[in-house]
């Protein structure tokens, strides 16, 4: 596994797109959070269908409630994750690396696994950005915060955490398929938006809460409306997380079979 | 002289193109093996499909007494088609990285990157690189792990004659070492001087296999020619024990039968008082016997 993740490393460390992408990442991410009280207060949400408020005049950056409006917000950030692991997937194809790697000795499930070690990297590092920028804007917000209050809905956290590799994982997946960087970023982006919407508009309730990108999306739910007393869970179903989960060890699975059967 | 790979009824299928079909081969410890064959006769399909980067249609393969591929791979270096490599890594780089999937250390690879002659620009990043360098980088990649097997797919493609002939000399050396070799190539020269072995492929079946000293055996020619040529012609054809003989303008072209020699052919001539003022043996080259073997399947 250490041999997988050197040499995953090795790969990446200085290719320049590595430090590019992941660098706009962190930088946009951190930016947001930081001053996502003011950025709130530039929204205008007097049409909005939940009624007339002023998130500016909400304390969004309390503990506990900053766990489920940051984690919420960082999700949006992790289209760059996606288009970064697009690349260094497809770009073991565009070069034909992939087979170096494979004459070699690497099997294509380690190839795989390589590439999982990076994305389970990459959104470790993020959830641990997420949670230091959490602490520490928690804590200037907080007049007296208890330890208990400051942990209290953290799942959130392991929420974000399953959210990246799933999207993460959707995207090595796209990547393996296609070969190709420019129309696997489309794929990636215009997936979640547009052609996964439009299928589950032909299903009930009841079924769309399985489809890939829904289960993704309902691990962290859209958290603002309480402020004007709609009710929203603040935790996660656990049924949310089994079929993210699933939904993990499925692409996994599909992404290896689709590799398995190519001649490269 | 332990077998190194065997392939049975090995086939590749493309839609409706038959690119490799039902191919035996068996290859032994310490021989220089080479397929031969015109373009898209499935060389390199047979290649990638014993180096695992093509999934047979049917048939097997077993490296080293079945060891599993995964294994096998760590003993054989390989070059496969055009060198590639990743563009903003440097020759260092490169061959750190397929060092650390045969999970080997990285104390050779100085030493090979001064064999294959590119110390020079040992840290400049691939994407620099000429053709002919791309190509030293990959039989560096194929050596640096001290390979039991060198499998070899097209080597001097792309090279300029000193990168052949460096490349050649390279060749021999390790072959001399008793490493043993699995070569592709349509350079048929290429093949007749570095092989011990050859196998030749068209439209994916093979057509021939053998040592290549049994398939240029019974192809010496003797060049010959004298101050009175139509004595000479008289003589020749007197001679009991040669076939095909060839007037050319300033030589005739025989080819003796099995029996006489060319010790008896030149002793009868001076004993008739002609003395050969050309007299000189060349042996047939694999590239009309290659060309005589596909025709015939015609």
């Amino acid at each position: 596994m250490m041999r997988l993740f050197k040499l995953e490393i090795q790969k990446n460390w200085t290719y320049p797109g590595f430090w590019i992408i992941l660098g706009m990442h962190y930088f946009f991410l951190i930016t947001v959070l930081f001053n996502l009280q003011d950025l709130a207060g530039s929204i205008d949400y007097s049409d909005n269908q939940y009624g007339n408020i002023d998130l500016s005049l909400v304390p969004l950056l309390q503990f506990p409630d900053i766990w489920h409006n940051i984690t919420y917000i960082s999700g949006f950030f992790k289209i760059l994750l996606g288009i970064y692991i697009v690349i260094a997937i497809t770009n073991e194809f565009q070069y034909n690396t992939v087979r170096l790697n494979l004459i070699n000795g690497l099997t294509r499930f380690e190839f795989i696994v390589s590439k999982l070690l990076l994305i389970l990297l990459i959104s470790l590092v993020s959830l641990l950005v997420v949670f230091a920028a959490g602490l520490i804007i928690g804590l200037n917000n907080t007049d007296t915060a208890t330890g208990v209050e400051m942990v209290e809905h953290s799942i959130f956290l392991f929420g974000y955490f399953i959210e990246l590799l799933l999207y993460l994982n959707f995207a090595l997946l796209v990547g393996i398929w296609l070969k190709r960087t420019g129309i696997s970023i489309f794929v990636v982006l215009v997936y979640p938006l547009l052609v996964e919407p439009l299928l589950r508009w032909q299903f009930p309730d009841s079924i769309d809460q399985f489809f890939p990108i829904k289960a993704m999306d309902q691990l962290i739910v859209f958290p603002f409306p309480k402020y004007v007393g709609i009710e929203v869970p603040d935790t996660i179903p656990i049924l949310a997380i089994v079929i993210g989960i699933s939904w993990i060890i499925i692409l996994f699975l599909l992404t290896n079979l689709i590799l398995k059967r190519k001649n490269l | 002289m332990s077998i190194i790979l065997t392939t049975s009824a090995l086939s590749k299928r493309y839609g409706a193109i038959k690119a490799v079909q039902n191919l035996d081969l068996e290859i032994s410890s310490g021989q220089v093996y080479g397929i031969l064959g015109p373009n898209g006769s499935g060389k390199t399909t047979t290649l990638g499909m014993i180096l695992g980067i093509i999934n047979p249609s049917s048939g097997k393969f077993q490296w080293f007494n079945n060891t599993p591929l995964k294994n096998a791979l760590y003993k054989i270096g390989s070059i496969i088609e055009l060198p590639t490599f990743y563009p903003y890594l440097s020759a260092v780089q490169n061959l750190k990285i397929v060092t650390r999937i045969k999970g080997k250390g990285n104390d050779n690879i100085d030493s090979t990157i001064e064999k294959v002659g590119l110390s020079e620009r040992k840290n400049s990043s691939f994407k620099t690189y000429s053709l002919g360098m791309k190509q030293r980088l990959a039989l560096a990649a194929a050596l640096v792990a001290d390979p039991e097997v060198l499998v070899l797919d097209e080597p001097t493609n792309g090279m300029d004659p000193q990168g052949i002939a460096d490349i050649r000399n390279l060749i021999l050396e390790i072959a001399d070492r008793g490493t043993t070799i699995f070569l592709a190539s349509h350079l048929l020269d290429e093949v007749q001087k570095i092989c011990s072995h050859v196998a030749v492929l068209e439209k994916g079946k093979k057509i021939y296999d053998g040592p290549v000293k049994q398939i240029l055996k019974g192809e010496e020619q003797i060049e010959i020619w004298a101050e009175d040529p139509v004595l000479l012609q008289q003589l020749l054809s007197e001679f009991k024990g040669i076939e095909d003989l060839t007037k050319m303008a300033d030589k005739f072209i025989i080819k003796l039968l099995p029996g006489p020699t060319k010790k008896d052919l030149h002793k009868y001539l001076i004993e008739k008082g002609v003395y050969p003022t050309h007299f000189m043996s060349r042996t047939g080259t694999l590239e009309s016997k290659f060309l005589e073997l596909l025709n015939h399947g015609k």
